[in-house]
């Protein structure tokens, strides 16, 4: 009795032993007597299959029930063998639990064949199934990594704590993204594999994140060893010592920010009315940034169609430029010329061997050029408008990326150079429709001077002709002197209009005269003093820059009148160094803020005139009070008499 | 006699041979008072400003030279530009054609 019940003791501990160990490992165990239909299961075995414990007694058959159909018969067959062969046995099935889960469940078991012959199976049961998706998933993540082409690698801080004690650890295949294996290199110090990078801004960010922990970031930076590269360095710390590097190449993911950078500073010139050439200059220099090792330039049609003119091109020698300034285009005119020729694009990788360049071979040699990949630069009907151009000093293609720069940057050269064109047709409209009124005011002007103004005069002479001859005859002499002052007030009203149309005196005694007589007549219709101070004698300018002058003067009196409420208008005409200079201040209450940031209509009228002569005319505020109206306008050569 | 209106100018020969002067010749443009003057001297000219192949302006200083005695400027507009420009070219007098007609002869006179 003592013995059984010390040996029942220890059994009973045995088997809660053994519960607790199957429930912590989720380990089933098995036995199977094989000429007895049943099974002994253990608790956790009822567990993996979904069951109550011990709710049913299982046998074979109920057994392989609960294998997935597809399995079952390799088990039973499995089984067979391992019976006859005796020994151990493994397999791997898949079980339906009660629940309707399908679950992986590995077996290890044992045929125990005892003295009496009896054949007993002893196994274990694991349910694997949740081992294998995190498995499954970890491998997802690292082929993730891989494609993704971020480069992870741990590294280890040495005893002394210092960056430069960094091991590596381990490091994922896409590493190879700085351009360099790191197979091979687990164990190696970083300071020994990366020497160049221990005098960067790297080490001490990796010295931050093991001091304060988290994840701290270089969003660009470049390692010393392939600086054409930029880099996402995240850096986070991790247990043991260690920090994790991920490494992402977002050189492409840069160039395009910046090349929107680019194309917005190229726009918001063209918007703010830069010239043509610094636009087309800016978005050169930009291009040859972005593409480094290769010099820009672009090329703008002429007006025939045939030839192409320097546009821009600040980086390559000017003697290139020059020689290369009003080529024709045609089939096998070099890069540029042909692209623009055949309307797409030409990729030259070697201009010493390509036939495209033989004529040019000896100047692009003699410069250092070897390579020429040219765009178009087309407008919105189709038509050229140039060429964008990239040259490199090695034989070799774009990549990608360098064609699509370029492309880029060809599309924003055309929109300025095509706004350009249709300002540049704008303004020589508005000149013509502007000299044509000028001619007609002239001629109508001259028309009534002349032909009304002369009949009159006649009028008037024969009329005095009379009076001379009447003698005495008071009443008849009375109403002459009448008609002679009606006549009189006509002729002064003709010679009114016909200085309003257009004043001889421009034509007559020229700009200073006229701007003198105009002022005088304002200062007479208005009541505001005009001061005059002219350094200009009677030289003659050229009709369109005096009609110019004067309509700017009278638009800038007008403005003076209508807004001033000045009291004085100062007037200053000179010729400077090849420049008319005309200065028109009053003393009144100034411009509003308003009207010098958004022009009148008048404002806008003065400064486009002066910019169709290449000039310009500024309307400022004068201190201590008052306006400026400032208008320089180079001089232009007379056409001979 | 310069002037490139017929009817103004067949009203002042009328008015200047009235007042006693003999006019020796008459001209409408630049080409033909130069011509003129190049082979006859006259005590005086009265010359208008616009004429149709140029302005009076610019032959004054040779038409001073020409004929010494007196050069009468006849304009249809005198206003002071006019007539300190003229003086300075070289005219004796400047006049208004229709307001100061009948000064022209006094003045050809030296009275």
């Amino acid at each position: 009795m003592d013995t059984g019940s010390r040996t029942a003791e220890p059994e009973g501990r045995l088997q809660r032993q053994l519960d607790a160990a199957q429930k912590i490992t989720h380990i089933g165990s098995w036995e199977w007597e094989v000429d007895s239909v049943r099974l002994t299961w253990s608790d956790e075995l009822y567990h993996i299959y979904g069951e109550e414990p011990r709710a049913r007694e299982p046998t074979f058959e109920w057994c392989l029930s609960r294998v997935h159909p597809d399995d079952r018969e390799r088990v039973r067959s499995d089984l067979v063998a391992s019976i006859e062969r005796g020994g151990r046995f493994a397999h791997r099935v898949r079980i339906l639990r009660a629940d309707g889960a399908v679950r992986e469940i590995d077996t290890l078991g044992e045929v125990i064949r005892d003295a009496g012959g009896v054949i007993r199976l002893v196994g274990t049961c694991r349910d694997i199934t949740d081992e294998r998706r995190y498995g499954d998933t970890l491998r997802l993540f690292a082929n993730v990594v891989d494609h993704m082409q971020i480069g992870i690698s741990v590294w280890r801080f040495g005893e002394s704590g210092d960056p430069a004690s960094l091991c590596l650890v381990a490091c994922n295949p896409a590493i190879d993204v700085v351009g360099i294996s790191l197979a091979d290199a687990v164990g190696q110090r970083m300071a020994e594999l990366f020497p160049a990078v221990m005098t960067t801004e790297l080490p001490r960010l990796l010295a931050s994140v093991a001091e304060a922990g988290g994840v701290r970031e270089l969003a660009s930076y470049r390692f010393p060893h392939a600086v054409n590269r930029t880099f996402s360095v995240k850096a986070f710390a991790l247990p043991d010592r260690s920090i994790g590097l991920a490494l992402e190449d977002v050189t492409d993911r840069e160039r395009a920010v910046q090349m929107q950078a680019g194309e917005r500073a190229a726009l918001e010139m063209l918007a703010s009315g830069a010239p043509l050439t610094e636009i087309l200059t800016a978005l050169v220099q930009f291009l040859e940034e972005l593409a480094p090792e290769t010099l820009a330039s672009i090329l703008l049609i002429d007006e025939t169609g045939q030839r192409l003119r320097h546009g821009a091109g600040p980086s390559l020698p000017a003697a290139f430029n020059a020689a290369v300034d009003g080529a024709l285009i045609g089939p096998d005119a070099g890069s540029c010329g042909t692209a623009a020729f055949r309307r797409e694009p030409v990729y030259v990788a070697d201009v010493e061997t390509d036939p495209l360049w033989e004529r040019y071979r000896e100047l692009a040699r003699a410069h250092g050029l070897r390579a020429c990949w040219s765009t178009p630069i087309l407008a919105t009907d189709g038509s050229v408008l140039g060429t964008f151009a990239l040259y490199s000093a090695t034989s070799c293609m774009p990549d990608d990326q360098v064609v699509e720069l370029l492309g880029r940057a060809t599309h924003v050269a055309g929109i300025a150079i095509e706004r350009h064109r249709l300002d540049d047709q704008l303004r020589a409209l508005s000149e013509r429709i502007e000299a044509t009124r000028e001619d007609e005011r002239t001629g109508i002007a001259r028309e009534i001077h002349d032909e009304l103004g002369q009949s009159l005069t006649v009028l008037k002479m024969d009329i005095a002709w009379i009076g001379r001859r009447l003698g005495d005859v008071e009443a008849i002499r009375a109403k002459l002197d009448e008609m002679s002052h009606t006549a009189d007030e006509i002729i002064g009203a003709v010679r009114r209009i016909s200085a309003e149309l257009r004043p001889g005196i421009l034509d007559d005694l020229g700009l200073a005269a006229a701007i003198e007589w105009q002022a005088e007549e304002f200062a007479e219709r208005t009541g505001i003093a005009c001061e005059m101070n002219a350094s200009v004698g009677h030289e003659r300018f050229e009709r369109g820059l005096a009609t110019a002058v004067f309509r700017i003067f009278q638009e800038a009196l007008t403005n003076v009148a209508r807004h001033a409420d000045a009291s004085r208008v100062i007037v200053d005409l000179r010729v400077i160094d090849g420049r008319v200079e005309l200065d028109v201040g009053d003393d009144g209450m100034g411009l509003p803020e308003s009207v010098v940031m958004r022009p009148s209509l008048g404002l806008l009228g003065m400064r486009e005139r002066a910019r169709r002569l290449g000039g310009e005319c500024r309307v400022r505020r004068r201190e201590p009070c008052g306006t400026v109206v400032s208008l320089v306008l180079p001089l232009r050569p007379r056409p001979p008499a | 006699m310069v002037e490139d209106s017929v009817a103004v100018r067949q009203r002042v020969v009328a008015r200047l041979e009235d007042a006693g002067l003999h006019v020796i010749g008459e001209a409408g443009t630049v080409a033909e008072t130069l011509a003129f003057v190049a082979m006859r001297i006259p005590d005086g000219i009265v010359l208008d400003l616009q004429l149709p192949d140029g302005c009076g302006l610019d032959i004054l200083p040779t038409l001073r030279v020409r004929a010494p005695v007196a050069i009468i400027v006849v304009l249809t507009n005198a206003t002071r530009h006019y007539r300190s420009r003229c003086v300075a070219q070289g005219a004796s007098f400047v006049f208004d054609k229709s307001s100061e007609f009948d000064s022209v002869a006094p003045a050809l006179l030296g009275r």
